[in-house]
């Protein structure tokens, strides 16, 4: 198939964090004068990948080769000097400095000595030949997301890229800016440049790239070159196809009682909605599985219901009454716990001592406080029921927060959300960073808390979760519900596509 | 703060003075004698009870950087109240309205920056320090102008009619301490009790953790905040109410009018290095009370100038918030890295 010589090889990449196979036996090529997408679902490897590119990761095992040649990139600078660049997802630029000072900042380290004048001139030159144009003089905190994106790629480019990398670079960007960039990296092909897409975004890959590798759970699952391919098996590639029902016993229990969200809408900024007129009804004994591909809007409608975010328009209603206007803390009296996905700012006190974490949602009821006075007893006794039946690693309930790892963290907040009596249960990727017994261990507790008669409301960005624990789906693509399923109708494949913006 | 002193022996040996005898002198005047014990225990009780006060916004790291101003509204509340009262009530009376008094004056100079940030998000420690400014320019136009005393007319001197001596704060028997160091030692057993085991102490604590966690956590933020600026205001309030009861007699201007040896500001690091523990406030405001005092002396007996003292302090003050605001070790594990 290949007729031309790669410039990169990366051979049986393999790099394992404590809790996942990041990158399982990888082989990825790049050729001249291509735009080849990275394409997976969140967690599938991909910036692991480039960032042993990169030389930021060292590879526990596997070969990098460059024009044939082995080479050993032991950080970034060696990575630029082999005319390797990459734009990660969070810009790297000093905010009050301007353009040029941005993009002069490091180049000592290069053997690149220039002075200002001749940076400008020199930028110039490159921003006419690409038609990447910003003001050298403006700062980056004056800038919009798609100059600074800009910026960032004239910054490689002035190093002397050959190759770059950018990650999930559409993410931040409107479409507008979107269109802008596909011009401009398509300049950059035209002009010699090969250009590496990681992405999540089907449509992306089709409108942009020649090339395409899959991956899913650290593994390549699909390579080829994108006139060649269908969105079919793209989808199948990055979600995998075999439907396992990882069957927990579900008994039927009739409880009244319902959260339900009627036409909720959020506006953000300039107008655009984040969630459009969403409605749905979360049974007592019923796990809803929200399926989105994150920044969807799953977030904030969780936020929402929970009281953190204030809607614009729309109804929730907690067991016939409604409580959108209320503060978070009635509905937490009325029955709401809430597993955050940001777990160190969020989800704990980081600061503070577990016990003091272990009622963070009852710090005013009983038994742990009486008379608005606390009982320190109470709190200890519960953040050590937390901590024994979650198998939670800790030294004692005085240890504080930040000190536990992700993983250990997480179970603790999960325990705490469990453990205290509530009818409803919001749940944002409950099990991420657990590994592979924890998360059993968390999914069984959900369907348990759903067979005592829990409503739980479940958003998680691993699609087998869903799939085994929820009795119903609805998936969400930009604000809206495009799609809901019963449990005998789960279809990976069909909901994969929708989360993706398609039509099956 | 030890790291405070060893610089602070540099400067004794810069003013040809052995270290040693220096830092010596200066404990003695301020602990060594019965006599400097109560000039000690002078200058403790306001910072002792503006500390307390500072310790509870603190707690939800809201920076008030007003206690000075909130101190001198108390001041001129109390009098203004005093003076009013003292022929138509009791002594006891008096003291407690007073103090009730300089407790809203307090607050309410505390109110604007705490609505400013709450609802416009200006920043508190801008906000309050300018109402410091404003404070100390509303005190010299008072007792020079409508609050001036008949006496004080006369020679021109900017100062109120005095608080008559039967309602001010009597001493501890057998002592020359005014009883307000009762009321410091009081605030500060109760307030260290609100911070440990109320409810509201605890909300504090997690609003001082991050905004995140708090709302998460169900608290009204603003509210609390509210409350805590309320507190901390009428206890700095309370504290200029006992200065002039006990002390002053009279409303003046400030005496010490630089930032580093105004009550007020010298609760800041009071609070911070006893960790906004009240308990510990007492310790620390009586070692600060006790330098301050053993600074006076110092100047008139070796002619040290008093800036020797008030560097000090700033270095004090700054080891103890970087001690707060950092974690120690965390700080230097980045550093070996
Ligand atoms: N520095 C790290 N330490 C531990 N785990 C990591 C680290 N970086 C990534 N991971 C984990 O490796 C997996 C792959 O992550 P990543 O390469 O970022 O995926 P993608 O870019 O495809 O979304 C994820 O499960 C992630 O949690
Ligand atoms: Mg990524």
């Amino acid at each position: 198939m290949n007729t031309k010589e790669p410039i990169i090889r990366m051979e049986n990449i393999v790099k394992v964090f404590p809790n996942v196979v990041a990158n399982d036996g990888i082989n990825f090529e790049i050729y001249p004068n291509e735009v080849h997408a990275l394409l997976g679902e969140n967690g599938a490897g991909k910036t692991t990948l480039m960032n042993i590119l990169y030389g930021l990761y060292k590879p526990d095992s596997g070969n990098i080769y460059i024009y044939g040649k082995k080479v050993n990139i032991k950080n970034p600078l060696y990575a630029q000097k082999f005319g390797i660049g990459m734009v990660h997802q969070h810009f790297s630029l000093i905010p009050y400095f301007n353009v040029l000072e941005n993009i002069s900042i490091g180049l000592n380290e290069l053997k690149i000595n220039l002075n200002l004048e001749k940076v400008k001139k020199k930028l110039e030159e490159i921003m006419k030949k690409y038609g990447l144009l910003v003001d050298p003089e403006k700062r980056i905190e004056e800038m919009s997301v798609g100059e600074m994106q800009r910026v960032e790629i004239l910054k490689l480019l002035f190093r002397g890229a050959n190759v770059l990398i950018l990650d999930e670079p559409t993410s931040a960007l409107t479409p507008q800016e979107v269109d802008e960039l596909f011009r401009s990296i398509r300049d950059l092909v035209k002009e010699g440049k090969s250009v590496v897409i990681i992405t999540h975004k089907l449509y992306e890959v089709f409108q942009i790239s020649d090339r395409i590798t899959v991956l899913r759970k650290g593994k390549v699952t699909y390579k080829g070159l994108t006139s060649e391919t269908t969105q079919e098996a793209l989808v199948e590639a990055m979600i995998g196809k075999s439907v396992s029902f990882n069957d927990f016993s579900r008994e039927q229990i009739k409880v009244e009682g319902s959260l339900r969200v009627e036409g909720l809408t959020l506006y953000g900024k300039g107008n655009v909605p984040i969630i459009k007129d969403v409605t749905f009804e979360l049974k007592r004994g019923e796990i809803l599985g929200i399926a989105a591909v994150a920044g969807n809007g799953e977030k904030e409608l969780i936020d929402i219901i929970f009281g953190l975010i204030k809607q614009n328009s729309g109804k929730i209603i907690l067991d016939g009454k409604e409580i959108q206007n209320k503060p978070v803390k009635n509905r937490i009296e009325m029955g709401l716990s809430f597993i955050p996905a940001e777990r160190l700012t969020r989800g704990v006190a980081a600061g503070l001592a577990l016990y003091y974490n272990s009622i963070l949602h009852d710090h005013w009821s009983e038994p742990y406080i009486k008379h608005s006075i606390i009982n320190e007893q109470e709190m200890r006794n519960f953040a050590r029921k937390i901590i024994k039946s979650f198998e939670v690693v800790a030294k004692s309930e005085e240890v504080l927060a930040k000190q536990l790892s992700g993983g250990n963290l997480q179970k603790f907040i999960v325990g705490r959300e469990m453990l205290r009596s509530s009818k409803y249960i919001l749940a944002v990727n409950p099990t991420s960073g657990l590994d592979v017994s924890a998360t059993q261990m968390v999914r069984q507790a959900l369907v348990n808390m759903r067979n005592s008669g829990v409503g739980i409301l479940l958003s998680s960005e691993d699609l087998d979760e869903l799939v085994s624990v929820s009795d119903r789906i609805i998936v969400m693509y930009k604000g809206q519900i495009v799609g809901s399923f019963e449990r005998h109708e789960f279809d990976k494949i069909k909901i994969g596509a929708l989360m993706l913006g398609k039509n099956a | 703060m030890i790291l405070g002193l060893l610089v602070s022996s540099a400067f004794f040996i810069l003013f040809r003075l052995s270290p040693f005898i220096g830092l010596a002198t200066l404990l003695y005047e301020g602990f060594g004698t019965v006599y400097g014990w109560y000039n000690t225990l002078r200058m403790t009780i306001p910072l002792l009870i503006i500390a307390v006060g500072l310790s509870v916004p603190f707690t939800a790291k809201f920076w008030n950087i007003g206690a000075q101003g909130q101190f001198i509204l108390g001041e001129i509340f109390a009098t203004w109240i005093g003076l009013l009262l003292s022929k138509c009530v009791p002594p006891l009376a008096d003291i407690i309205i007073a103090m009730f008094f300089a407790f809203i004056g307090g607050a309410i100079w505390a109110i604007p920056p705490t609505v400013m940030k709450l609802y416009s998000g200006a920043n508190e420690i801008i906000t309050t320090l300018m109402m410091n400014f404003v404070a100390v320019y509303l005190l010299l136009w008072l007792v020079s102008g409508p609050m001036q005393g008949a006496q004080a007319r006369l020679v021109g001197a900017p100062s109120s009619a005095p608080i008559p001596a039967q309602d001010m704060l009597p001493l501890i028997p057998g002592t020359q301490i005014s009883t307000g160091f009762l009321i410091g030692l009081a605030l500060a057993i109760i307030f260290y009790w609100i911070l440990k085991y109320t409810e509201f102490g605890y909300e504090l604590k997690l609003i001082g953790e991050g905004e995140q966690v708090a709302s998460y956590s169900g608290i009204n933020i603003k509210r609390q905040i509210f409350l805590s600026m309320i507190i901390s205001g009428g206890i700095s309030g309370i504290a200029g109410m006992v200065y002039v009861y006990g002390i002053t007699s009279t409303l003046i201007p400030q005496f010490f009018s630089d930032i580093s040896t105004s009550f007020g500001y010298v609760g800041i690091p009071v609070a911070l290095m006893s960790s906004l523990n009240p308990i510990g406030i007492i310790f620390a405001s009586i070692f600060l009370g006790g330098i301050l005092n053993g600074a006076f002396v110092m100047e008139a007996i070796y002619s040290i100038p008093i800036d020797v003292v008030i560097t000090i302090y700033g270095l004090i003050m700054i080891f103890s918030i970087i001690g707060i605001m950092f974690d120690l070790p965390k700080l230097i594990k980045r550093w070996k890295r």
